[in-house]
C-alpha cells in the first residue's frame, strides 16, 4: 500500500512538474482556461476537447489521456470550454441555465488552437463524445490545419432528441427564442436553456455530423475510437461513421467513457494512432 | 446595661432566653435558606452564563452557516455567471440558487445576488415580497478586498440577519481577483438561533432580541429567562419544604419546651417566689402540698420542702416573738406603778389622732390632771404612801371615763395624768372632769394614814378634729387650763379659754424664748455672784452664783426662769448650762482667788450622773477656791441612795455640800439626817421670823445650836439690816448672806466695805 502511495505521489509530482494552466480572455471578456502539459519538443502536440458540459481539467477520461499522452512525450493542451462561465472549473450541470452556443464553443477552440499553433506546428486533435462535434465544427471551418483527428466515442444527440426536442425548440424559437425551457438534451433530462441556444447544438444532426466527419477525414486522417460496449454507439450510428470512411478503432469491452481498465487501452490506441503504428 | 436587667423575674428571663433560642433557630434557618439560595443563585448564574454562551454559540453558528452557504455560492460559477448574465436570474434563483437553502439551513429565508454596486439582481416585486431582503445595499458601503459584512434588519415580519459575501472571479492573472458581486444570505435570526440552541436551561418563549426598528450593523443584544432544570426546581422545592417542616418542628418544639419550662420551672418558681414574698404575719399558711407535685425539677422540690420546713420554724418563732412583743408592748406602754397606759402610749395614741386620717372622729378632748401638793405628801409620808395614792387616783380616774367611747387614762409624769376623750367635746369633757373630781375627792385616802386631803386639779381643752391648729395645740391648751386650775383662787376644773393671760407669761413670752434659747445654746445666761461672809470677821468667804438671763430688754430673774424650767421639767438641762457658765467664769479668773463659789443644783440633777461629772471638773480649782454645791431644799430627791453616793463623790474631791432654803419646807430634817451635808442654809423666812419676834422664836433659837452641835456650818440668808447683823452675832451662825453685805452682781463684790460700815455703826 505504501509502495502504491509512493508511486502515485511520484506520478502526481511528475505531472505537476509539466502541467500549466493557461488562461485566455475571450472577446466577450470571459476568462477561459486550459491545462497545458508540455511534452518533448520533437513530439507532436495533442489538443484534447472534452465532452458535452464536461471540463478539460477534471473529467476522468480526459485526465487520463492528458497525463498518459504527456507521459508518452506529447505536449497536451486540454482547454475547458467556458459554456458562458468565467474561468469554469467544473462540469456544468444540466439544470443550470445554458446560454452557451456551439458557435461560442468553436470560437474558443479556435482561440486555443491558435494559441497552441503558436507553439506547435504538428498538432493532433483528440475529442471525446460530443467534443468531437465541436472539433468537427472547428475543423470544417478550415482555420488551422491539424495532423490527425482522433474522435473517441463520437456521438450525436439521441434520435429522440431530434425527433421530439427539435420540433419543440423550433416552436419555442418561434414563440420566444430567449425564453427558458426545460429540454431533454444528450444525457440531460432537464436541460434549461432558451431555444435559440439549444438550437445551435440540435442543428448538428446525425447527418450533419457524418457529413462533416467525411469532410474532415478527407482533409486530415481521421480515426474513430469506439468501445464495443458503448450503448451510445448504436448500430445505425456506427454505420454512419463507417460511411464517412474514417478509420474505426474498436476497444473490446469498453463503454462510452472508457473508465476503469479501458482508460489505458484508449490511451494506447491514441498513442499508436499518433505514432502511426 | 447588664445591671439594668439584673433583677428581672424569671418569667422575663425565660421569655428572653426563649426569644434568644428562637432567634438562634431563625438564624440557623436563615443561614440555611441563605446558603441554599446562594447555591441556587450560583447554579442559576452558572446556567445563565452557559445559556448566554449557548446563545452566542448559536449566533455564531447561524453566522458561520450563513457565511459558509454564502461562500459556497460565491464560488459557484453559475452564480458568477448570473452576475454577469442576469437575464435569467429569477429562474435561476428559484431553481438553482434556492437549492442551497436546504433543510439544514431552513432558517434561511432568502439568498440573493447583488452586483458589484450592491444592487439586487431580483426584480423589485420579488424583493418587496421577501422579508428582510434589501434591493440595494450599496449604501452600506460594501467593502472590497474580501471583507465580509453583515447587517440585521428588524421589520414587522421579524428580525433578519443578512450576511454579504463577495463574489470574486479570477482574471487571466491568477494573482488578481475581480469583485463582480455579492451573495446575500438572509436568515430569520430568531429561528436560526433557536434551531441551533442546545441548552435546556433557556426558556425559548422569553428569548428577545433587543434591537431598534430598522437596520443595525452590530451584534444584537439578546435577553432571555433561564428555565431551571426540573431537578433544580425539585431541589429548591425540597429545601423549601424542609425549611418549613424544620421550622414547624422547631416552632412546635419551642412551644412545647416553653410550655414545659413554664409548667415545670417558671410557674413553680413564680409560685415559690410569691409564697416567700407573702410569708408574713398575714399569710401564715405553708406552701401547699400540691406545689411539690407541680415541680419539674428535683432542686425546686427540695427548695419548696425547705421553705415549708423553714416556714414552720419561722411561724413558731414568729408566734413566740409576737407573744413576747405583745408582752413587751404592754410593758412599754403601761405604767408599772399604776398599770394604766404611760406617756409612751399617750404619745402613740395622740399621734394616731393627729395624723391618721382614717381615724374617724368628729372632735376630741384632753384632760390634764395633777395631784395637788403631792410632792410634800410624798416627802412626808414616804414613797410607799405616795405610790398608793397614785395607784388609787389612777384606778379612780379609769373608772370615771367611758371606755365604750374610747376614753383612755394615761400617767404621763410623777403625779400627772391625762385623759383622751375621742368623739368628746367640751360637754363630755366637763362631765368626765367632774366625775373624776368627785371620785377622787370623795375617796377615803385617810385609810392610808395621811391627814392631808388628796386633791386633784383638772385643766381640759376640746376641739373639732378638722381644726388642725387647735388639735395640734390641744395639749398646750390643756396645760394652760391646768395652770389656771392650780391657782388657789380658781376652781379645780378649768376649761381652756383663749383669754388666759398665763399663756403669755409662761408659754410664749419673751422670758420663755430667752429660757429656751439659754437651754438650747447657753446664750444669754449671765451668772451673778452674791458674797457670803464669815460671821466672825465679816470677810467674804465665797460667793453664791445666781443665774440671770440677759436678752435685748434686759435681765430675766430666777422667779420667771424657774417657773418655766420647772413647768417644762428642764431642771437638769438648765442646771448643766449654769454649771458651764460658772465653770467659764472661774476658768477665766472672773472669781477672785482665795474666795469660792457655791452652785445651786436641783435634787434631780444631783441624781444625774452626767451632771455630777460636770461638777467634778471643778475639782481642779479646789486648791484656790472653796467649792460649795447647794441643793435646793424645795427640790425632791427621789433616789436618796444615788444622791448620797454622788454627794460623797463631790465631797471626796474637796467640795462642800450645802442644804439650801432650810426651814421653808416639810422635809428638811429628813434630808439633813440622810444625806452628807456640810452646810445648812437658813431660809430668809426663818431670819425674818427671828427679827419679828426679837429672837423669841424658840424653835429657831433652839435649832441653831442643834445644827451647830451636829457639826454643820450654818449660813443665814436674807440679812439686809444692822438689826439683822446684830441678831445674828448673838446666834452661833458661821456665815451671813444678804443685801447688807452685798447684792448679786456680775462682778463679784467684796463685802469688806460693808464690814467697815458695820463696825462704825457698832461703835455708835
Amino acid at each position: 500500500m505504501k509502495k502504491l502511495m509512493s508511486i502515485l505521489l511520484l506520478l502526481m509530482l511528475s505531472v505537476s512538474a509539466h502541467a500549466e494552466i493557461i488562461k485566455l480572455k475571450t472577446e466577450t471578456g470571459l476568462v477561459v482556461t486550459a491545462d497545458y502539459l508540455k511534452g518533448d519538443a520533437d513530439e507532436p502536440a495533442v489538443f484534447l476537447v472534452h465532452g458535452f458540459l464536461q471540463t478539460g481539467g477534471s473529467y476522468q477520461t480526459i485526465q487520463t489521456l492528458k497525463s498518459e499522452l504527456n507521459d508518452a512525450g506529447y505536449t497536451v493542451l486540454a482547454p475547458t470550454l467556458s459554456l458562458g462561465i468565467n474561468d469554469r472549473k467544473r462540469s456544468l450541470e444540466c439544470e443550470a441555465i445554458h446560454t452557451h452556443t456551439i458557435e461560442q464553443d468553436t470560437s474558443e477552440i479556435d482561440m486555443w488552437m491558435t494559441w497552441l499553433h503558436g507553439k506547435h506546428k504538428n498538432i493532433n486533435v483528440v475529442g471525446h463524445s460530443f467534443g468531437n462535434v465541436n472539433i468537427l465544427a472547428y475543423l470544417t471551418s478550415g482555420k488551422r490545419p491539424v495532423n490527425k483527428f482522433i474522435a473517441i466515442s463520437i456521438v450525436s444527440f439521441k434520435k429522440q432528441a431530434y425527433d421530439e426536442q427539435l420540433p419543440l425548440v423550433r416552436a419555442d424559437m418561434q414563440e420566444d427564442p430567449n425564453k427558458l425551457h426545460d429540454y431533454r438534451l444528450s444525457f440531460c433530462k432537464k436541460y434549461v436553456a432558451p431555444a435559440k441556444t439549444v438550437l445551435t447544438y440540435l442543428n448538428w444532426t446525425n447527418d450533419k455530423i457524418i457529413t462533416n466527419l467525411k469532410t474532415t477525414n478527407s482533409a486530415y486522417p481521421t480515426y474513430v475510437v469506439v468501445g464495443s460496449k458503448d450503448k451510445r454507439i448504436t448500430p445505425d450510428w456506427l454505420v454512419g461513421i463507417k460511411s464517412s470512411k474514417s478509420r474505426i478503432l474498436t476497444i473490446d469491452g469498453a463503454n462510452h467513457f472508457f473508465s476503469g481498465e479501458h482508460e489505458f487501452d484508449v490511451v494506447d490506441t491514441v498513442v499508436s494512432v499518433i505514432e502511426g503504428k | 446595661m447588664f445591671n439594668k436587667i439584673k433583677n428581672l423575674p424569671v418569667l422575663v428571663y425565660s421569655v428572653i432566653y426563649a426569644f434568644i433560642g428562637m432567634l438562634l433557630v431563625l438564624s440557623v434557618m436563615l443561614v440555611l435558606s441563605s446558603n441554599t439560595k446562594r447555591a441556587s443563585d450560583s447554579f442559576k448564574q452558572s446556567i445563565t452564563l452557559a445559556a448566554q454562551e449557548n446563545i452566542q454559540r448559536a449566533l455564531r453558528v447561524v453566522e458561520k452557516n450563513s457565511k459558509m452557504t454564502g461562500e459556497g455560492i460565491s464560488e459557484w460559477q453559475e452564480a458568477q455567471h448570473q452576475i454577469n448574465n442576469p437575464g435569467y436570474y429569477t429562474y435561476w434563483k428559484d431553481n438553482r440558487l434556492n437549492s442551497f437553502n436546504d433543510q439544514n439551513n431552513s432558517h434561511i429565508v432568502n439568498i440573493d445576488l447583488y452586483n458589484a454596486e450592491g444592487k439586487s439582481l431580483s426584480n423589485a416585486d420579488r424583493i418587496a415580497k421577501t422579508p428582510g431582503v434589501l434591493a440595494d445595499v450599496s449604501h452600506f458601503k460594501l467593502p472590497h478586498n474580501n471583507i465580509i459584512t453583515s447587517i440585521i434588519v428588524k421589520t414587522p415580519a421579524g428580525i433578519f440577519y443578512t450576511d454579504f459575501i463577495p463574489i470574486m472571479i479570477n482574471g487571466t492573472d491568477p494573482t488578481q481577483k475581480t469583485l463582480i458581486g455579492w451573495v446575500g444570505i438572509t436568515v430569520d435570526l430568531k429561528k436560526g438561533v433557536i434551531s441551533n440552541l442546545n441548552s435546556r436551561y433557556i426558556d425559548i418563549s422569553t428569548l428577545k432580541f433587543n434591537i431598534p426598528d430598522g437596520i443595525i450593523t452590530h451584534e444584537p443584544q439578546i435577553t432571555f429567562k433561564v428555565k431551571l432544570p426540573k431537578e433544580m426546581k425539585e431541589f429548591s422545592s425540597m429545601v423549601k419544604d424542609t425549611e418549613i417542616q424544620l421550622l414547624s418542628i422547631l416552632a412546635i418544639g419551642s412551644l412545647i419546651s416553653i410550655f414545659l419550662m413554664y409548667k415545670q420551672f417558671v410557674h413553680p418558681l413564680h409560685r415559690l417566689t410569691t409564697h416567700i414574698k407573702n410569708m408574713d404575719h398575714e399569710n401564715p399558711d405553708p406552701l401547699a402540698d400540691d406545689f411539690v407535685g407541680t415541680c419539674g425539677f428535683k432542686e425546686l422540690k427540695i427548695i419548696g420542702q425547705a421553705v415549708n420546713d423553714n416556714h414552720a420554724q419561722i411561724l413558731q418563732l414568729t408566734n413566740d416573738l409576737r407573744a413576747n412583743n405583745k408582752s413587751l408592748l404592754t410593758m412599754a406602754n403601761n405604767d408599772a406603778l399604776t398599770n394604766i397606759p404611760n406617756r409612751r402610749a399617750y404619745d402613740d395614741d395622740w399621734n394616731h389622732i393627729l395624723h391618721d386620717k382614717n381615724y374617724e372622729i368628729d372632735n376630741v378632748s384632753l384632760l390634764l390632771i395633777d395631784c395637788n401638793d403631792f410632792k410634800p405628801i410624798n416627802d412626808t409620808y414616804g414613797h410607799v404612801i405616795g405610790d398608793l395614792i397614785l395607784q388609787t387616783i389612777a384606778s379612780l380616774l379609769s373608772r370615771s371615763i367611758s371606755t365604750r367611747r374610747g376614753d383612755k387614762v394615761y400617767r404621763i409624769g410623777g403625779d400627772e395624768f391625762i385623759i383622751i376623750i375621742p368623739n368628746g367635746g367640751h360637754k363630755e369633757a366637763n362631765i368626765i372632769a367632774n366625775r373624776c373630781i368627785d371620785s377622787v375627792h370623795s375617796y377615803a385616802f385617810d385609810k392610808f394614814n395621811i391627814k392631808e386631803p388628796v386633791r386633784i386639779s383638772i385643766g381640759f381643752a376640746s376641739c373639732n378634729r378638722d381644726n388642725e391648729k387647735a388639735l395640734s395645740n390641744l395639749k398646750h391648751r390643756a396645760d394652760i387650763a391646768m395652770y389656771q386650775a392650780k391657782q388657789p383662787s380658781n376652781k379645780n376644773i378649768v376649761s381652756y379659754k383663749d383669754t388666759f393671760e398665763i399663756q403669755k407669761s409662761i408659754m410664749s413670752t419673751r422670758e420663755t424664748s430667752a429660757v429656751f434659747q439659754a437651754l438650747k445654746t447657753g446664750d444669754g445666761i449671765e451668772m451673778h455672784y452674791q458674797p457670803i461672809v464669815n460671821a466672825d470677821n465679816k470677810e467674804t468667804q465665797y460667793y453664791e452664783s445666781l443665774v440671770r438671763i440677759r436678752d435685748e430688754q434686759g435681765l430675766i430673774y430666777p422667779g420667771d426662769i424657774f417657773n418655766i424650767v420647772e413647768a417644762k421639767k428642764f431642771d437638769v438641762d438648765f442646771d448643766r448650762q449654769v454649771i458651764t457658765s460658772v465653770f467659764r467664769d472661774i476658768s477665766t479668773g472672773h472669781i477672785p482667788k482665795g474666795t469660792g463659789i457655791s452652785i445651786n443644783m436641783t435634787g434631780i440633777s444631783i441624781t444625774n450622773k452626767k451632771t455630777i461629772g460636770m461638777l467634778l471638773k471643778f475639782a481642779e480649782f479646789v486648791p484656790d477656791y472653796t467649792i460649795v454645791i447647794e441643793i435646793t431644799e424645795t427640790s425632791l430627791v427621789r433616789k436618796l441612795d444615788v444622791a448620797t453616793k454622788h454627794l460623797e463623790a463631790l465631797r471626796s474631791v474637796g467640795f462642800k455640800i450645802a442644804l439650801d432654803d432650810f426651814g421653808s419646807g416639810y422635809s428638811s430634817m429628813v434630808y439633813l439626817a440622810n444625806m452628807p451635808i456640810d452646810i445648812v442654809k437658813f431660809d430668809k423666812q426663818l431670819i425674818d421670823e427671828l427679827l419679828r419676834t426679837n429672837s423669841k422664836d424658840i424653835i429657831v433659837t433652839r435649832l441653831v445650836p442643834m445644827i451647830r452641835e451636829l457639826g454643820y456650818e450654818l449660813v443665814a440668808e436674807g440679812c439686809e439690816c444692822d438689826d439683822c447683823v446684830t441678831l445674828l452675832n448673838n446666834l452661833d451662825v458661821t456665815h451671813i448672806q444678804g443685801y447688807y453685805f452685798g447684792r448679786p452682781e456680775r462682778i463679784p463684790e467684796n463685802a469688806s466695805c460693808k464690814l467697815v460700815q458695820y463696825r462704825r455703826s457698832a461703835k455708835k
